[in-house]
């Protein structure tokens, strides 16, 4: 009856409407909150100065703004700032992705022991010197090259044993024990203040951001994100059984495998500059799916600009609470993710998953 | 039968426990005391000398004679410590087996002339100073400073176990030893305590005329540079920002680092942050515009008595006067970003610390000062070693 298809037509372009007007608020949101901790910081720089000093990089001799302005704006906050926001969508895209290529909800780059890998190579960085290249970026190499080692290795047990879902997750949580260990028995042995700096390292915080770690982690976003929104169809597939989906024609193995690969190196590259930010890699796709449902089309690109909200707002909430003392933004994110999450569970009374 | 079975394993057993207990009392025995009221009395001296003199068969041997005789004439002797309740410590007879926990209390037993007493070093001191205290490295290990292995030390049968002030609560160390080891906790962690706790050691181990040489040497240049810095007006004190091992993480006013910057004449701009080793905003450290900055080093970082390439203390004041946001702070224009060795802020060299930190604070006021110098004395005089290692960076020139 084609008066009925119309309907279902107009429903959908409706229903996708919504989605695409969920998206776009949240980008507003995020370049709003993005502004306001702009203006935010220890040095109390009139919030004229501020503006000033960014137009005035792309619009010289109209505004003057002070060298302090200047200086702490582009040199201090906007890094922080951009970090927070990229690190925010690699680490929540990353986790949607996993969630979705696992079928499980508790999945994260953290429950497959990928951070507790980064982890324990800046740790054997800090505490013994040792790693991969020397230098300044003994602890980012180190961290970087574990994480992928780790990735590496549920891969690898995931291939040999058919890339089922269960097999995947029980081989992260063992890595995450192994490294965890390895760590602990690290710090055991270690100088005092050098175990303090892994504490440190192991927390989480945006102070590391600089240009140069922008670009870097903006390239690998820039290939990985687009890779995994071209596979959200299969992964949607995938979400009703295995079975299923190889009926209807996807490669199961081969998509969660690339999908896997491509989460890992999401996460490493962040991982490796911010250490280890917990619980937006987990809690984002939560909140995106019980806002606008498990469709991986929009989940992926939502659960992002989420990610990227809740750690630029708890950066700049960790930033200002009891300034000039800068908390760790990985406690930060907790503190404001968890009571919103329990909202948000308490009043869903549907299934959330 | 069976009731014979269990009445000689009783007997055997308990034959056994009484001879431990036995020996663990013969080994806390004092030489010369027969009544067991820890202390050589005249009258049981007397009698330990007649017997001796009448050739009895308990006539006891010279050695312990006079060992009752120096017991009797230096012993008891009791000092405070410095574990959080002051808890009194008296020893009754001379420490002659110490254990020691803390490398702070390793370098002050050296200098003590006392290294030859020591039969066990925590793994603290054996992984931290090979080079400096070399004589050391054969001992065994007793666990680490905050973990100590409690059989190991038992082992070894000291009299003393020297550890740190706080560090290693008393259920890990003194609940679990017998009475008779005592645990000495002395906090030469801070510069307030290095000159009563070089009394304290120095009374305690009969060291007293060494004791006084250090705290003449500790003491002397303390108070030239305090009298000179006495006259100082707050202004007149440069403020300093004070970083520790990571990037932004400053020393509030409870470290030693806060206080030898205050003894030095200086301003810590983090005085008053109440916030044990806080990550601060850079923002903040900006807007503080010091004067100067002093970074200390760790030893693992390249600093110290065993290092001598300067390069990765260089490559790490290099780093701090690259950063492009500290770029526009007075103390970064004007090129006054120091390191300094984590061994020189901490242990007993402080005052060699606090010297460098005045001659970089008030260069007019201390032309004399040669903090170098005072280095070498102390490891040559105190310690017969020769001089060597990173401690600075620049260089003065």
């Amino acid at each position: 009856m084609p008066p009925e298809t119309t309907d279902l037509r107009e429903e959908y372009t409706r229903f996708i409407g919504r989605k695409i007007l969920f998206i776009a608020i949240l980008a507003v949101l995020l370049i709003l909150i993005a502004g306001i901790a702009t203006s935010l910081g220890s040095a109390n720089i009139p919030l004229i100065d501020t503006y000033a000093a960014i137009v005035d990089r792309f619009l010289p001799d109209y505004f003057n703004p002070s060298n302090l302005a200047t200086n702490v704006v582009w040199n201090l906050r906007l890094p922080r700032i951009l970090m927070g926001v990229f690190a925010g969508i690699g680490l929540a895209v990353a986790g949607s992705a996993m969630q979705g290529i696992l079928r499980n909800p508790l999945a994260s780059p953290y429950t497959l022991g990928i951070a507790s890998a980064a982890g324990f190579g800046a740790a054997l960085a800090i505490l013994l010197g040792k790693g991969f290249v020397g230098g300044e970026y003994l602890v980012i190499a180190n961290a970087f090259i574990f994480a992928l080692l780790a990735s590496v290795v549920i891969i690898g047990i995931a291939r040999y044993k058919g890339a089922r879902p269960e097999t995947m997750i029980l081989a992260g949580i063992a890595i995450m024990y192994f490294f965890s260990a390895m760590t602990s028995l690290l710090q055991y042995f270690g100088e005092a203040d050098a175990v303090k700096e892994v504490v440190f390292w192991m927390l989480g915080d945006l102070d590391r951001s600089s240009w140069d770690t922008l670009g870097l982690v903006g390239i690998v976003l820039v290939c990985c994100i687009p890779l995994l929104i071209l596979k959200s169809w299969d992964l949607n597939v995938m979400g009703a059984g295995d079975e299923t989906a190889k009926s209807l024609g996807v490669q199961v193995e081969k998509v969660r495998i690339l999908s896997m690969v491509l989460a890992a190196l999401l996460t490493a590259s962040i991982v490796c500059f911010t250490g280890t930010i917990g619980f937006i890699g987990l809690v984002s796709p939560h909140i995106t799916r019980m806002a606008i449902g498990g469709d991986n089309r929009f989940l992926l690109p939502a659960s992002g600009i989420v990610g990227a909200v809740l750690l630029v707002g708890a950066d700049t909430i960790a930033r200002n609470i009891i300034a000039p003392v800068i908390l760790p933004v990985g406690i930060m994110t907790s503190f404001i993710g968890v009571p919103f999450f329990f909202y948000l569970i308490m009043r869903k009374r549907r299934e959330y998953w | 039968m069976k009731r014979f079975v269990y009445c000689a394993i009783i007997l055997i057993a308990s034959t056994i426990f009484l001879s431990c207990t036995h020996v663990d009392a013969h080994d806390s025995a004092i030489s010369g005391d027969t009544n067991s009221d820890m202390r050589v009395s005249e009258s049981e001296l007397t009698s330990s000398i007649l017997a001796y003199l009448n050739s009895s068969t308990d006539r006891p041997a010279l050695n312990e004679l006079r060992e009752s005789a120096r017991i009797h004439a230096h012993y008891p002797r009791t000092i405070t410590d410095d574990s959080p309740d002051r808890k009194e410590i008296t020893i009754y007879q001379p420490i002659k087996r110490v254990a020691v926990l803390s490398s702070y209390s390793a370098e002050a037993l050296r200098t003590l002339n006392a290294t030859d007493r020591i039969v066990g070093v925590s793994d603290t001191i054996i992984d931290g100073c090979p080079v400096f205290m070399p004589e050391l490295m054969d001992l065994p290990s007793v666990g680490k400073s905050f973990t100590p292995d409690i059989e190991r030390i038992l082992v070894l049968k000291p009299d003393t176990v020297l550890a740190y002030a706080t560090s290693c609560p008393p259920e890990k160390l003194e609940d679990k030893l017998h009475d008779d080891v005592t645990v000495i906790r002395l906090g030469f962690e801070k510069p307030e305590f290095m000159i009563e706790d070089f009394e304290k050691l120095g009374h305690l181990l009969e060291e007293e005329a060494r004791a006084d040489e250090i705290i003449d040497f500790y003491g002397g240049y303390m108070d030239i540079i305090s009298e000179r810095v006495a006259g100082l007006s707050d202004e007149e004190k440069p403020r300093v920002y004070l970083e520790g091992w990571s990037n932004y993480h400053t020393c509030d006013s409870d470290s030693s680092f806060h206080e030898i910057c205050s003894l030095a004449g200086g301003r810590n701009i983090a005085s008053d942050i109440q916030a044990p080793a806080s990550q601060v905003d850079p923002e903040w450290v900006i807007e503080q515009n010091p004067d100067i900055i002093v970074k200390y080093i760790g030893t693992a970082q390249g600093s110290g008595y065993e290092e001598d390439d300067p390069e990765s203390m260089k490559a790490i004041r290099e780093e701090v006067v690259s950063r492009p946001e500290l770029s526009g702070v007075t103390a970064v224009q004007n090129e006054d970003v120091h390191c300094i060795a984590i061994q020189l802020i901490s242990k007993p060299r402080y005052i060699i610390g606090i010297a460098y930190m005045a001659r970089w604070l008030h260069p007019d006021l201390f032309p004399d000062l040669d903090p170098e110098a005072m280095n070498a004395e102390y490891l040559e005089r105190f310690h017969g070693m020769p001089y060597r290692g990173v401690y600075v960076y620049p260089q003065e020139s």
